[in-house]
């Protein structure tokens, strides 16, 4: 009863109360909707708002990158090695695209010159995407009417070029696909010479359209930067030439050329044979940088340390005498064991000096027990052994150098010899170049400098001394013990007219899987030139050569001297000096275009000593020039070419970057006119035309153009 | 002649429908100035000038001479209606346009102003009340005929525009608890059944408590009670015989985010534009999605989204505040008008502006389904646009006459 009174006192019968309550009624109906939709406004616009701006953001933004160029890659006279150019690929959906096939296949013929039934044939097929064509260049992209083609795609493709396919592949490094470096400076720098790509944030409409975003700035790409490296474009070639050509006559497996300047440390060449195309890696093995990644025993190239150390701590000099056993000698050691150490030609009472110069491992053990573990152990440490270099180049090691405490009975003695040591071609040749650099150890450096975008330098490689290694005049004597070798020791043959050089043989062994390849040799020689300034460090490493050559003097010893040659002869400042210690009365003759056995009589009969490089009939080149007064028994350098009338076959030059196509012509004395830049488009005269020396060829050049060829 | 201004000139309604017309405008502006419909901007603005014209005539012309000439409107409305059936356009798979020269016009938004007027002249006769059911049916006719008419095209959104006006003109006339119960009930009754179970008893059981509350004859409100459980278990049976495609159209319908593709994506994009708008909004004719079309046929019924979108919750704010006061004073202009005939057209006009804009922003924001009607004043559309403007007119009208008899 109560309900029925409580709700009688909600609905009143008075009529004027009635009216009240209903008024009341439609307006509290009226505020309650009003108030749930604004609810639901709040919800909505209030407490979600964020979760429906990111779905919104999704919905209209398209984000587009815009890749930024990879900087390019340099030799230290901005010859480019590698760089960056964007081709432009086509794909097609053949389901599609073949409605108007014959049109498109002719039109893709036209722009590459490939046959039309290639293309048919690509689009013959059940599938629903193929490549119609690869890596165009965007010329004739642009030639393709891609609007009139029903399923065929435009990408464009950045690739990266190297220019030399295979000069310096194991510096320069490679690229994935990607286009981010994976070994050599490609990957050292990939930081800075990726860039940063830009992006636009176009907006799409409910219909799935794009257009510019007005909200949002483009953000435009920053561009790599490019690198400059320490490397000489010549010495790289001369390194990598004459190591192949040392390789193939020593039956060798594999080798190894540094070459660093020793006054400043920067890296010259660095040549490991066998190498890889990096434009179509075939072994990826080879991409491996061996003059920092693989170690080896150093043998007797090692001594100079423990030179350095006896005369350092002066319980030697050169002119102590020591007796070298006749060859053998055998030794006793605190632990009880024994051994027996020789040398490979037995010798009696020697002088330091010579001891060294012959490359005595006796002499040296007797020397290290003066010595002792702990000066031998600082000298070799001062030297940077066991110690990575720190040069900017993915991969490197740091070697085996064992501290004393770690020795046993036999260590000492077999250090001195340069055994149970790890060591890095880098090492040996910066260890060199401390030598030649008046006992100063410089730091390896390969970056000469880089710059940004605009080409203006952001970095700047400078020498770094780390320490001195040994006093100066210590330094002059090894130096002087060095020149020793060459003039009268087992580096004999590495001797130059004209040039004083200081160089040490070496026979080692690798270490491969944990320990020495037990009969597997590596014949080494390292030197620097000239002797009173040093200009150049050279290591050159053969391994596992045919057994007759395996001792450092046969391998290795004469592609030192071929390479010594070459970069004297190649570089302007030691040439003159080389022909001003060499010059005489005899005047050099013009032998070029004679046959090469004409010219080799005629230069022999003056007195000059003629060394014939290559296999050709006619001389192509001489060197020194024609016109320099000489001594007597200079060795002049006959470069020969094939062909019997002229001398000089036009080179392909198409494709070539200007700078190359110039080299190029350069080195066949012939003359380049260029019109226009960037790449070589067209030539007259044409590939293969007969022409003679000093003829002009000219080029015209387009830029940033390669043609699909060069590189697939 | 301030005060004489004051008097007779409704203040409130005209700046308020002045308002919301400019706020529309602007809108439809931004909705359409970059897109193959731009010239909806022009087309809308010229209708806002017939819509004043009317607006003004309705505002003078005596409300005696609508009372009297109501129901000649309401018929001849009630023959373009047929008319409509007969040679009308197709538009959105609806028969509901008329052509009319190079523009065309949709019967069925001014039937609204006339069904509104004819009832209010059937029921402030001094012979009829509605307490009795006999009355109360006849009244129900006035709606029930352009209804069936409407339903026909077919625009069911429409025609249920015309249950929401009835139910609170009924109510305001005095119609009892009772009949409105019943008359509200079955809608009620049959939405639940669908949705399942648990919800169509515990409808069944506010069913019981309303029709007790209200005591009215014991048994005829068990009659009722039995007449809607019937409807339910009927609703109930027929729907699970249906093939699940036409079911999921149901659901859909009264829960668009079951297909977020189909229906739904109107609402889904809706709810992306006014929710990513936040406090502030995006700023004139920067709404992301407003501008880059996200939102199909955007100016005509989901134009809320573009100050929701573009001025954020303040923008809806500002909307959703100037139609209360309107409304509020649709209102107390009905709680006030001493005319009967004026205080019923107050709250007709009331009641319905209320349905479409409640209806309208809730479809917008989820709430409620899709059913495809106009937000008054905002929306892009002449005959709307027009007839609302006349329903405001009457409002003034009503306002300038409140204190006569």
């Amino acid at each position: 009863m109560k309900i029925k009174a409580y709700i009688e006192q909600l609905f009143p019968a008075d009529p004027a109360i009635r009216y009240r309550w209903r008024l009341l009624c439609v307006k509290a109906g009226f505020v309650g909707l009003f108030l749930i939709v604004m609810g639901r406004l709040i919800m909505i616009q209030g407490l979600n708002a964020s979760k429906y701006r990111e779905a919104a953001r999704k919905q209209y933004e398209a984000r587009v990158v815009l890749p930024a160029v990879r900087g390019s890659i340099y030799d230290r006279d901005g010859n480019i090695l590698a760089s960056t150019s964007t081709f432009v690929s086509f794909t097609a959906d053949p389901q599609i695209a073949s409605d108007d096939e014959r049109f498109i296949a002719s039109q893709f013929s036209l722009c590459t010159g490939k046959p039309e039934q290639e293309y048919l044939q690509k689009l013959k097929t059940d599938l629903r995407f193929v490549y119609l064509e690869k890596h165009v260049r965007p010329d004739l992209a642009a030639k393709i009417p891609l609007s009139k083609m029903a399923g065929v795609v435009k990408m464009n493709d950045p690739v990266r070029m190297h220019h030399y396919d295979e000069f310096a592949s194991q510096i320069i490094g490679a690229t994935n696909s990607q286009n981010a470096g994976v070994s050599g400076v490609e990957r050292e720098f990939d930081p800075v010479l990726r860039g940063t790509d830009g992006f636009v944030i176009m907006q799409k409409d409910g219909l799935g359209r794009k257009r510019p975003s007005t909200d949002y700035p483009r953000q435009e790409p920053i561009n790599g930067h490019s690198v400059y490296l320490t490397i000489d474009f010549t010495y790289q070639s001369i390194a990598e030439e004459e190591l192949k050509k040392g390789i193939q006559q020593t039956k060798a497996e594999a080798g190894i050329v540094v070459m660093l300047k020793p006054s400043t440390g920067e890296v010259l060449a660095m040549a490991n044979y066998p190498t890889t195309n990096l434009n179509d890696i075939g072994n990826a093995d080879a991409l491996k940088n061996r003059t920092i990644g693989d170690m080896f025993e150093p043998g007797s190239v090692f001594k100079i340390v423990t030179a350095s150390a006896a005369l350092s701590a002066n319980v030697v000099s050169l002119s102590t005498h020591f007796y070298a056993e006749m060859g053998r000698y055998h030794v006793t050691f605190a632990d009880g064991r024994s051994r027996t150490i020789s040398d490979t030609h037995g010798m009696g009472d020697v002088t330091f000096a010579d001891a060294m110069a012959h490359s005595s491992n006796i002499v040296m053990a007797k020397v290290s027990n003066l010595i002792g573990a702990d000066r031998l152990y600082t000298q070799a440490r001062n030297f940077g052994f066991g110690i990575s270099t720190g040069i900017e180049l993915p991969g490197e090691i740091s070697g085996e150098l064992k501290k004393p405490a770690e020795w046993s009975g036999a260590t000492l003695n077999s250090m001195a010899y340069g055994y149970e040591v790890g060591v890095t071609p880098l090492q040996i040749v910066s260890a060199y170049g401390a030598i030649a650099n008046n006992g100063i150890l410089m730091k390896p450096y390969i970056l000469r400098n880089e710059t940004d975008a605009a080409g203006t330098i952001v970095r700047e490689g400078t020498p770094q001394m780390i320490r001195r290694v040994i006093p100066e005049d210590v330094a002059r004597q090894v130096k002087s013990m060095l020149v020793g070798v060459v003039d009268h020791g087992t580096g004999k043959g590495a001797a130059l007219k004209g040039t004083t050089i200081a160089g040490k043989t070496g026979t080692s062994r690798k270490y491969v899987n944990g320990g020495y390849e037990n009969g597997v040799y590596n014949a080494s020689f390292v030197g620097f030139f000239p002797a009173e300034d040093p200009e150049v460090a050279i290591l050159v490493i053969i391994e596992h050569p045919a057994m007759e050559y395996y001792t450092g003097a046969m391998a290795s010893v004469p592609v030192f001297r071929a390479i010594a040659e070459r970069i004297i002869n190649n570089n302007g400042a030691l040439t003159r000096t080389m022909v001003a210690e060499r010059s005489g009365s005899i005047v050099l003759p013009d032998v070029r275009t004679l046959a090469a056995k004409n010219a080799a009589s005629m230069l022999e009969t003056i007195g000059m000593t003629v060394h014939i490089v290559g296999n050709g009939t006619v001389v192509r080149h001489q060197s020194p020039d024609p016109g320099n007064a000489l001594a007597a028994g200079s060795i002049v350098e006959l470069i020969t070419t094939e062909d019997a009338t002229m001398a000089h076959l036009v080179p392909d030059l198409r494709g070539m970057s200007a700078r190359r196509a110039v080299n190029t012509l350069g080195s066949e004395h012939l003359i380049a006119v260029l019109i226009g830049s960037g790449c070589v488009v067209s030539q007259t005269p044409e590939p293969g035309v007969p022409v003679r020396a000093g003829e002009k060829i000219v080029m015209h050049c387009e830029p940033n153009q390669i043609s699909t060829a060069q590189l697939y | 002649m301030p005060s004489f201004f004051k008097e007779y000139f409704d203040r409130v309604t005209a700046i308020t429908t002045i308002a919301l017309i400019g706020v529309g405008l602007m809108s439809i502006y931004s909705a359409t100035f970059d897109t193959h419909a731009a010239s909806s901007f022009y087309r809308q603005v010229i209708w806002t000038a017939i819509g004043f014209t009317a607006m003004l005539i309705t505002m003078v012309v005596p409300l005696r001479m609508i009372q009297r000439t109501a129901y000649v409107m309401f018929f001849s409305s009630l023959t373009l209606l047929l008319l409509v059936l007969v040679m009308g356009k197709v538009v959105y798979g609806s028969k509901s346009w008329l052509g009319v020269g190079g523009m065309g016009i949709q019967p069925s938004e001014f039937v609204k102003v006339t069904t509104i007027l004819a009832l209010a002249s059937y029921l402030s006769k001094s012979n009829i009340n509605v307490a009795n059911l006999k009355d109360l049916i006849k009244a129900s006719g006035f709606v029930a005929l352009p209804c069936v008419l409407i339903m026909l095209q077919p625009d069911f959104g429409t025609a249920l525009t015309f249950v929401g006006m009835l139910i609170p003109i009924l109510y305001w006339a005095g119609a009892s608890n009772f009949m409105i119960v019943i008359i509200i009930a079955p809608a009620f009754v049959a939405g639940a059944a669908i949705i399942g179970t648990t919800a169509f008893l515990i409808v069944l059981v506010l069913l019981a408590v309303a029709l007790y509350m209200v005591r009215e004859d014991r048994f005829f409100a068990t009659l009722m009670f039995g007449f809607n459980t019937m409807i339910g278990v009927f609703v109930q049976v027929v729907y699970e015989k249906l093939p699940m495609y036409q079911q999921k159209r149901i659901t859909t319908f009264l829960d668009p985010n079951n297909d977020p593709l189909g229906a739904g994506y109107n609402v889904i994009q809706a709810k992306v534009a006014i929710g990513s708008g936040g406090l502030l909004g995006k700023g004139f004719l920067h709404g992301t999605q407003t501008q880059l079309n996200f939102i199909p046929k955007q100016w005509t019924d989901f134009i809320f989204c573009v100050p929701g979108e573009e001025f954020g919750f303040v923008g809806a704010l500002v909307v959703f505040g100037l139609f209360a006061v309107l409304l509020f004073h649709g209102v107390k202009l009905a709680s006030t008008a001493k005319n009967k005939f004026g205080s019923l057209v107050a709250i007709g006009v009331t009641a319905l502006l209320t349905f479409h804009v409640l209806v309208n922003i809730g479809m917008t924001m989820g709430l409620m389904p899709v059913i495809g009607i106009p937000l008054p004043f905002l929306s892009y559309g002449g005959s709307s646009l027009c007839s609302y403007m006349i329903m405001a007119g009457l409002l003034m009208n009503v306002y300038a006459n409140r204190k006569e008899y």
